[in-house]
């Protein structure tokens, strides 16, 4: 082949190749214009909220040019005024007439101005303060994303462009805390407070770190210091409270430490220990039953291949005739002090328990009523602490069944034998109880009992009091 | 065939002059600005489809319009900042071009320049848009502040003004700093510092500036490109300054026969970029560093050595001068350029990746 076909020959390969290239490439482009479209989709869809937040920027750039133009502009103003209000000394008509008062409010206006400054330090010092609100915003940021350092930094730069505004060591303090440097936090703290020696943040914040410091008594002080700032708060009071716990709980008993030559010489006696308790008895029991359980319950390879994900029937089946050849021994249940099922036995631990004065309202009187609830004795001894005039106070949103139910057991057990009450007086008062009628409606035959019994006592009382009254009273417990 | 090849993917006639063109971030779509022969500014908005160009949106507004920039908006916003013949500054929701979202009176005469930072996630800080008007002054404005901007850079009173060509942004490595580089017809550069407010370092290159353009705005300053009349192309490296020694080391090279209207760097490789010519020739740079990028003088300080460009591509598709050129940020490769010849194109420049 001569040359001149050669290059015919390559050059139709490459113009060839240019092709295919080409054909690649906007083939390429194609699909990049359908990914892109897909995605700008996306963005647009995204809510306006979001386009719209300008949060987060830093602050307007100052202005240099424009700075020097307006402090031009404020001396002109101040030198007219001044023109105008210079007085002479003797003029003392003029200075008779002057109001104080009004040049006063004049300068004030002057001065709340924002955006007029005599000097350029007051401008720029503007400007500082306003970057360093927005360090603390971003300090802020970082400190809810959990970024302490960050946070750290963040306040840092604020304190260096505004020293005198107590809330950046305070932040600064909230982040050392959670990083658990509590030496350097109290002392941010304490920064705050000498800054502004009500920023009650600070103590707060300050008596936590003293707290974890083991200094008892400074956060103690600190506390009272943000009780008295913040009369209101909870949060105070409980925190006071932990720490007033804490301090009380540490009174221990301490182990005796004494050295070698100190201690005693005499010789160690053995003494005998005797079990009273019958837990452990019982302990023991179970444990024994458990393993006869085990030693029944054995396990055989062929009961292994049983336990497949199909035959979960037969593997119950067998586990039961497992079961049925080991006889338990009864074991007396436990004393649970919650259930309620031996009387006796929780009637002699429940005789010391306390009972509490007459209630003031009717969540005090459920609350008292659930601790005694147990106890029928005690809760018949507390109710009689309580006014009958009360009554309608405090079951104010209504009586409920069972509180009616032991109501009137404790009526009918108690009072009725109890020759100082006014029995009169409590059921009257009872039956003005709110819903006690639609209550009246659920009563259980017990229930009635116990009002039939009641009844019966009232109207061998019938000299004492009036008789429409006992009437009344004796139709309100009809049914 | 291992050269990048500058394809062209698109072109559509128009019968308006165009004088801008920016892709909409995040989308197959691009803006074209430009002025109807009655005097009224327009801004059309085409997307690519399958081998063409679709119009999507058009508008027409009173002034004629300079140029724009998606610098200073969040992606998904996308305002485009424009500038135009009558010194406004308008930012406009595409969504919903009836009316800007900001307007202000910038300057006394035509923006020429404009450009944006702190938006489409690129670079912290505040966002600032900066215009360089024939007026003279090149001024920086903040979209949250009205009427008044935030720095204005002028000459002093008793000296003469001179138009300012070109503006740009850079070292916007945080939120706090970023600098503001100005170019003139005198062929004065001027790089300030918004910091500080104050001058960094200024220049002349004895042609009038038509576009400056940092090689990326979000890191500390690395290069300069200023491309200027009677076929100039310089690139100063930004990194080490000496002032006995001018300041900034840089390299020039000589290209197109012609003005050098713009000069844009490849989004996703700084050392590639883009000059188009008063020929309406596009020509593909690449940047080369030098061995050591610092070097000693002869008083021991430290000085800037600058590296050596060397042309990949060129190809000439117009006659007329190309006044916009923009890369996609989203596709390597990808650009669409406007000229003189009423013509907007769509370009694909292959083998980027392997440069």
């Amino acid at each position: 082949m001569s040359d001149y076909e050669k290059k015919m020959i390559e050059l139709q390969f490459q113009m060839k190749e240019n092709q295919t290239y080409m054909h690649d490439c906007f083939e390429d482009l194609e699909s990049w214009t359908k990914d892109i479209k897909e995605k700008e989709k996306k963005i647009l869809e995204e809510p306006n909220s979001i386009k719209n937040s300008n949060k987060g920027l830093p602050p307007i750039r100052a202005i240099a040019t424009t700075k020097k133009k307006k402090k031009k502009t404020k001396k002109d103003q101040v030198e007219t005024s001044q023109k105008q209000k210079k007085l002479a000394s003797y003029d003392y008509r003029a200075w008779d007439k002057i109001d104080v008062d009004k040049m006063c409010q004049e300068i004030d206006d002057k001065k709340t101005s924002s955006s007029e400054y005599t000097t350029d330090e007051e401008w720029e010092e503007e400007q500082r303060k306003v970057k360093a609100e927005w360090e603390k915003e971003r300090g802020n940021q970082f400190f809810k994303d959990n970024m302490l350092n960050e946070a750290i930094n963040c306040y840092t730069q604020a304190i260096q462009l505004d020293p005198l505004n107590a809330v950046y060591p305070g932040n600064r303090a909230m982040c050392l805390l959670k990083q658990e440097k509590y030496g350097a936090a109290e002392a941010d703290c304490t920064l705050a407070i000498e800054l502004d020696s009500k920023y009650a943040k600070a103590y707060h914040r300050r008596g936590t770190a003293r707290f974890k410091l083991g200094k008892f008594e400074e956060a103690k002080k600190d506390y009272e210091m943000l009780l008295k700032l913040e009369p209101n708060s909870k949060l105070a009071q409980t925190e006071l409270n932990k720490l007033e716990q804490l301090v009380e709980s540490r009174n221990l008993v301490f182990p005796v430490f004494k050295k070698e030559e100190e201690k005693s010489q005499k010789p160690l006696r053995r003494i005998l220990i005797e079990e009273i308790n019958d837990d452990s008895i019982e302990r023991n029991e179970i444990k024994r039953n458990l393993d006869e359980i085990n030693q029944k319950i054995v396990l055989t390879d062929k009961d292994e291949s049983l336990f497949s994900l199909n035959d979960k029937k037969q593997e119950l089946e067998v586990i039961n005739e497992k079961l049925e050849n080991v006889d338990l021994k009864e074991i007396e249940p436990k004393p649970d002090f919650k259930k309620i099922d031996k009387p006796e036995n929780i009637m002699k631990i429940n005789v010391n328990k306390a009972i509490p004065e007459a209630p003031n309202n009717g969540y005090q009187f459920k609350k008292d009523w659930q601790l005694l609830n147990d106890n029928i004795e005690s809760l018949a001894k507390y109710f009689k602490k309580i006014s009958p005039e009360d009554y309608p106070k405090l079951f104010l949103n209504g009586l409920e069944s069972d509180h009616l139910s032991k109501i009137l057991v404790i009526f009918s057990e108690y009072f009725l034998s109890d020759s100082e009450i006014d029995l009169f007086k409590c059921l009257k008062y009872l039956s003005s109880v709110k819903r006690f009628q639609t209550q009246f409606m659920f009563l259980t035959s017990n229930d009635k009992k116990a009002i039939e019994k009641l009844m019966n006592h009232i109207k061998s009382l019938s000299e004492r009091y009036q008789k429409n009254e006992l009437e009344d009273l004796i139709k309100k417990y009809q049914f | 065939m291992e050269k990048p090849q500058i394809i062209l993917y698109a072109q559509k006639s128009l019968n308006y002059t165009l004088f801008d063109c920016k892709w909409i971030p995040y989308s197959a779509k691009f803006v074209v600005l430009g002025n109807h022969a009655r005097g009224t500014g327009a801004i059309q908005v085409y997307e690519l489809a399958s081998g063409d160009v679709k119009l999507v949106k058009e508008t027409e507004k009173l002034k004629a319009f300079k140029c724009g920039t998606f610098g200073a908006s969040k992606v998904e916003t996308r305002h485009l900042a424009t500038g135009d013949f009558d010194g406004n500054l308008n930012i406009w929701d595409l969504e919903r071009l009836e009316q800007p979202i900001y307007s202000v009176k910038a300057h006394k005469e035509i923006i020429n320049a404009i450009d944006g930072v702190g938006g489409l996630g690129i670079g912290e800080g505040a966002p600032e848009i900066v215009t360089a008007s024939r007026d003279g002054s090149v001024k920086v404005w903040d979209p949250r502040q009205k009427d008044v901007p935030v720095a204005i850079i002028e000459p002093a009173e008793n000296e003469t003004k001179r138009d300012a060509w070109a503006a740009c942004f850079g070292h916007a490595y945080n939120s706090h700093e970023r600098c503001v580089c100005s170019g003139y017809d005198n062929g004065d550069i001027k790089l300030f510092d918004l910091r500080n407010m104050c001058l960094k370092w200024e220049t002349n290159v004895k042609n009038g500036v038509c576009c400056l353009e940092f090689d990326r705005k979000d890191i500390i300053m690395n290069k300069l490109l200023a491309t200027t009349l009677e076929s100039k192309i310089n690139v100063y490296d930004m990194r080490t300054q000496n002032d006995a020694h001018g300041g900034f080391a840089k390299v020039t090279e000589k290209a197109h026969d012609s003005t050098v209207w713009l000069g844009k760097h490849l989004p996703q490789n700084r050392e590639v970029f883009m000059t188009c010519g008063g020929g309406g020739s596009m020509y593909l740079w690449k940047y080369s560093y030098p061995p050591n990028r610092v070097a000693k003088d002869a008083n021991g300080e430290e000085m800037g050595v600058p590296g050596t460009i060397q042309l990949l591509q060129n190809v000439g598709l117009s006659s007329q001068p190309i006044s916009g050129f923009d890369w996609s940020p989203d596709k390597l490769g990808l650009a669409v350029s406007t000229s003189f010849d009423q013509t907007v194109r769509v370009i694909v420049c292959t083998k980027l990746n392997s440069i």
